[in-house]
């Protein structure tokens, strides 16, 4: 129910209700127009944060499982044209909001070597352009087909459970197995998720309960009002610090 | 093991049971149900092979295993048919009192074709929570 401003400066309850004596206590609660445009002001604000807390809370769960998975992924020598696999390794980060599609912005990318580049500024500078997020998702994506017959390598690579010993595919120049760099082999996204799963359930947990409240707290301000003979307190928050917020907080 | 009785679990299921029926016949270990390694076999054979799952609970009794069913079979609809009836019937399944099964996913994935095409490859995997 949206209240209009007048409506707003005349809200007011009162309590009335009688001492054991007979005398009557009252008590009366108004609250002012501005003091409403401020608690509107504030929770726009305080919805914000809370979104750009679980936005970076997921980023950095995706990005970490990226690190996590990239030295595992299997990868074949030079002169067979090795590093695919892991250069397709990207976390992708999508919000929108309804029926609408939104956004997505790559903020990782797989390296040769195993490492991964973040870039975490397109997520901020999308977020800061959306309004009302209602979902929030992350990806972490491998993609190669075989030069041979299109075959998904990706898949391929991640299900096959089997020692290389017990494989078919052989090289026709040597009669070597493909990849067989050591550290690296199959289920190399599923291992490391399984493994930090539960770290990842605390990181969240905490974003929503404990972070959130912690960033609001840092982002408010109090403004001195004067209401008749008394001085109160009123918090503001502010919605342009919520960018100063950071991503590891 | 948990894998050990996931495998006494399959040999246990009657040929009337949709998994069997899916496959033509009921499972037996060694000839065409297998753990942990698929040997050469000129038969159709589902092997049981785990793999790495999530670290155990702070009691160390409560443990989470992954494991992965994976169907050798000549016919590509045999190993959709299989895999989905493996799905569907261990998906929340007790496994007779030793562990609780759960799927990862809802359909199964055909991941490629071995021995020139002879022979077609699909998987479905899934976590087993259960007690030391």
């Amino acid at each position: 129910m949206r209240l209009s401003k007048q409506q707003a400066s005349r809200l007011q309850s009162s309590v009335v209700s009688k001492a054991p004596s007979g005398e009557a206590i009252s008590l009366s609660f108004r609250v002012l127009g501005n003091e409403m445009s401020l608690l509107r002001s504030n929770l726009k604000v305080a919805a914000t944060t809370i979104t750009y807390t679980v936005a970076r809370a997921i980023a950095y769960c995706a990005v970490d499982l990226l690190a996590k998975a990239q030295p595992r992924v299997p990868i074949a020598p030079p002169e067979d044209d090795g590093g695919r696999l892991r250069k397709s390794g990207t976390v992708s980060f999508m919000f929108g909001w309804g029926n609408a599609a939104g956004y997505a912005v790559d903020i990782a990318k797989g390296n040769m070597d195993g490492s991964i580049n973040v870039d975490m500024g397109k997520m901020r500078g999308r977020l800061s352009r959306s309004r009302k997020i209602e979902r929030i998702d992350a990806i972490i994506h491998y993609f190669r087909e075989s030069d041979k017959d299109g075959s998904n390598v990706a898949l391929f690579t991640h299900e096959n459970l089997l020692p290389h010993e017990a494989r078919s595919a052989k090289k026709p120049r040597d009669g070597k197995f493909y990849a067989t760099t050591p550290g690296t082999g199959p289920k190399y996204l599923a291992i490391p998720f399984l493994q930090s799963v539960d770290d990842y359930a605390t990181i969240l947990r905490n974003a929503v309960y404990k972070n959130s409240i912690r960033n609001i707290s840092r982002i408010s301000s109090t403004i001195k009002r004067y209401r008749g003979r008394h001085t109160v307190d009123l918090l503001k928050l502010h919605m342009n610090k919520v960018q100063t917020l950071g991503y590891y907080r | 093991m948990i894998v050990n009785d996931i495998a006494t679990y399959m040999e246990d299921l009657t040929a009337t049971h949709p998994i069997c029926s899916a496959m033509g016949g009921t499972f037996a270990n060694g000839v065409n149900l297998f753990v942990a390694y698929e040997p050469k076999k000129d038969v159709d054979t589902l092997t049981i092979i785990p793999y790495s799952g999530a670290r155990p609970n702070r009691d160390k009794q409560r443990q989470t295993a992954a494991i992965q069913l994976r169907l050798k079979t000549h016919s590509r609809y045999k190993a959709l048919n299989v895999q989905q009836a493996c799905i569907d019937n261990l998906d929340s399944n007790y496994l007779n009192g030793n562990g609780f099964m759960r799927a990862n996913e809802s359909a199964p994935l055909i991941i490629g074709s071995i021995d020139n095409d002879r022979w077609t490859i699909s998987v479905s995997n899934y976590t087993v929570k259960y007690l030391k």
